[in-house]
């Protein structure tokens, strides 16, 4: 262990130990069997609480593994008895209470319980059935391998459609926000992008409470809020940033009231903040691209623009540029890119990927184009490696692929240090 | 002041300020293309108010300001160490920037905008610069690369705002030449905002003067407005006007 410690800390270079110990604390969580879930899991049968290993899966179990009833995954609620994990993750070594539900096979001639979804422990699944459910992808793993005794094969996980779809929507995302976060970190708007996130999600709960798109609603609120943040209320007496903690903070606690207003109240809250990537439809990953293509269509249309407003407003304004209509654009981008996240992966993850890959890539980069490819690069390759971490030690999804985004930040910051 | 060249920007009867707030009113005057004008005063006088008037980037209050040109072009040069730091941008990028209002929308810097911006660059002395980061330069590259940036956009009025601030002597003396010798060369319009009024006094011809008071300012050459006097009555204090080997020092 201190051999390991070391070499990370060699690795992020000479006086940053410390990152070393971070990494390995990082790697020595996803690596651990999860602890925490077997509370929330259900008890086992008695019958079936199995062994630490699990037993090989019978063939009749392989059918409704991949395909959830409804076609998106059904996440459990605390205390629900369906098991959290689809029978396709490997069977660990696990206290019995978490190998059972793996290991349990559907009563011969019924259909199995649906599949729940690693990572989406402790939420329920408010969204109603998709009408667009896919078929049960029965010969998805008909004739799967065995599965292995510890780590999933990759191609086992991705093979199913719901984390096909959370791949999918995962990527739109990050490669989105890590795009326009770039800005979002240059311009010193981070606390924007919080504010702005928390506006969208009140937004999302606003449109779930009135019965319409919650799509609609994050943007709606989103232009609220980035009007209301970009007039300068009292410049002379009062900083802007102090505005947009207000903003925040009455964003966060209309997000809270909107949603105690709503039946189905807390797991909203729940999805809204930590997001249920696992649960994400084709109609949200539908919207999802559009709205993120439309954001990256103006930034590929108007990117000089964007960038010289960012860097110097005074001279693109001499210069007869309206910058702050520029500016103005360019703030709605990164808010339409928050909302447009928001909805399918929440709070966390939206923000995660809007600053952490960002910051990396300005980390290690010496060019804005290359900020700016590493940005993406460095905010697309968490969503596999998380989704696929998630999956195989059932953690929950954001809070994973956020974890490894980070990671990849502490090596950035590593071999900023190196170079210094 | 010469008047035998084209009017290039007129404030009729303008007060600039902000909300309610006038910061200088009455103004009327014209600038003309050639000149080489020195905007002085202390601070909190309102330069910066005056430059964004002459700029446009702050509607008048009341009044009219006319261009001789539509519209006319503006190179401005900020103050260096206002610049961000946290952008990776060569000295390249900075300059192509001043391509951006010929390119318009949508299109991209092309071969010639490039070549445009590398003969700025050569033009300030920086030519070997073009490719390393801003934020590595000293405060004298920087402001070099500001000017390079200014004159790729092709102006009419080159507007530089305090571009001594914070240089040793050398590197003052050094942008001072350049700033000389970049108006003798283009003869375009030259409008310098300093408080430096020893820097200023010895390089632009004309100065405009921005009182202490609340409205009060002058324009007229260096001879007219550099007299014990008129400093007494502009600065509120007594300061002596004098040579020291052929140039101008106000003690």
């Amino acid at each position: 262990m201190t051999g390991l410690k070391q070499a990370a800390g060699l690795w992020l270079g000479a006086g940053n130990r410390r990152s070393g110990w971070i990494l390995l604390a990082l790697g020595a969580l996803l690596l651990t069997p999860r602890v925490g879930v077997a509370q929330a899991s259900p008890p086992p049968p008695p019958a079936e609480a199995a062994p630490n290993s699990a037993p090989p899966r019978p063939p009749a179990e392989a059918a409704p593994i991949a395909a959830p009833a409804a076609g998106k995954p059904k996440a459990v609620a605390p205390g629900d008895p369906s098991p959290m994990k689809p029978p396709i993750a490997p069977a660990e070594a696990a206290p019995p209470a978490e190998a059972a539900p793996q290991s349990a096979p559907p009563p011969p001639g019924e259909s199995a319980p649906p599949a729940a979804v690693p990572g989406a422990k402790g939420r329920s699944q408010p969204k109603p059935p998709a009408a667009h459910a896919p078929e049960p992808a029965a010969g998805a793993t008909d004739d799967s391998p065995p599965e292995p005794q510890g780590w999933p094969s990759p191609a086992g996980v991705f093979r199913t459609d719901f984390m096909r779809w959370a791949l999918l929507v995962g990527l739109i995302v990050a490669g989105a926000c890590s795009y326009v976060g770039v800005y979002v970190v240059l311009k010193r708007i981070v606390f924007v992008g919080v504010a702005l996130a928390e506006v969208s999600s009140a937004g999302v709960a606003l449109a779930m409470l009135m019965g319409f798109n919650p799509f609609l609603g994050a943007v709606a609120l989103m232009f609220v809020g980035i009007w209301l943040f970009s007039v300068r209320w009292a410049p002379r007496r009062v900083s802007n940033e102090a505005f947009i903690g207000v903003g925040w903070a009455v964003a966060s606690a209309l997000g809270v009231l909107l949603i105690a207003r709503n039946a189905s109240g807390e797991s909203h809250m729940h999805d809204l903040l930590f997001g249920n990537i696992l649960t994400v439809n084709p109609r949200d990953v539908m919207h999802t691209a559009i709205g993120m293509a439309v954001v990256l269509v103006l930034h590929a249309l108007f990117a000089k623009e964007f960038l010289f407003v960012s860097f110097d407003a005074d001279t693109a304004a001499a210069m007869g540029y309206r910058a702050r209509f520029w500016d103005l654009l360019l703030n709605a981008t990164i808010g339409l890119a928050i909302a447009f996240s928001i909805h399918t992966v929440g709070v966390l993850l939206a923000f995660s990927a809007l600053v952490l890959p960002a910051t990396a890539a300005l980390l290690i980069t010496r060019r804005m184009k290359t900020a700016f490819a590493v940005s993406i690069i460095l905010g697309l390759l968490p969503v596999p490696i998380g989704l696929y971490l998630s999956f195989a030690r059932d953690l929950p999804s954001s809070a994973v692929i956020v974890a490894v985004m980070f990671g990849f930040l502490l090596a950035a910051g590593g071999i900023s240090r190196a170079r210094r | 002041m010469d008047t035998s060249t084209s009017p290039l920007v007129q404030f009729r009867d303008v007060n600039l300020g902000y909300g309610r707030n006038v910061v200088l009113s009455g103004l009327d005057f014209t600038l003309y293309s050639g000149g080489y004008v020195g905007i002085v005063g202390p601070n909190g006088a309102g330069k910066t108010t005056l430059l964004r008037g002459i700029l446009g980037t702050l509607k008048p209050l009341s009044g009219a300001v006319e261009y001789g040109k539509r519209p006319t072009r503006f190179g401005y040069v900020p103050q260096a160490q206002t610049m961000d730091e946290t952008f990776p941008l060569t000295a390249l990028d900075i300059v192509l920037m001043g391509r951006y209002r010929d390119l318009g929308l949508v299109r991209r810097p092309a071969r010639d905008d490039v070549v445009r911006a590398e003969a700025a660059l050569e033009q300030v002395g920086i030519a070997d610069l073009g490719h390393r980061l801003f934020r590595e330069f000293s405060g004298g590259q920087r402001q070099r690369t500001l000017m390079a940036r200014a004159l790729a956009s092709e102006p009419d009025v080159l507007v530089l705002d305090e571009p001594t601030n914070d240089m040793d002597v050398a590197a003052e003396h050094a942008t001072m030449e350049l700033v000389d010798r970049l108006h003798a060369e283009r003869g375009m319009l030259v409008l310098m905002v300093s408080h430096l009024l020893n820097v200023v006094v010895n390089h632009v011809h004309d100065m405009a003067i921005v009182g202490a008071g609340e409205t009060h300012f002058e324009l007229g050459s260096v001879e007219d407005l550099v007299t014990p006097e008129q400093m007494e009555r502009i600065y509120g204090m007594r300061l002596a006007v004098g040579a020291v080997n052929g140039k101008r020092v106000v003690l």
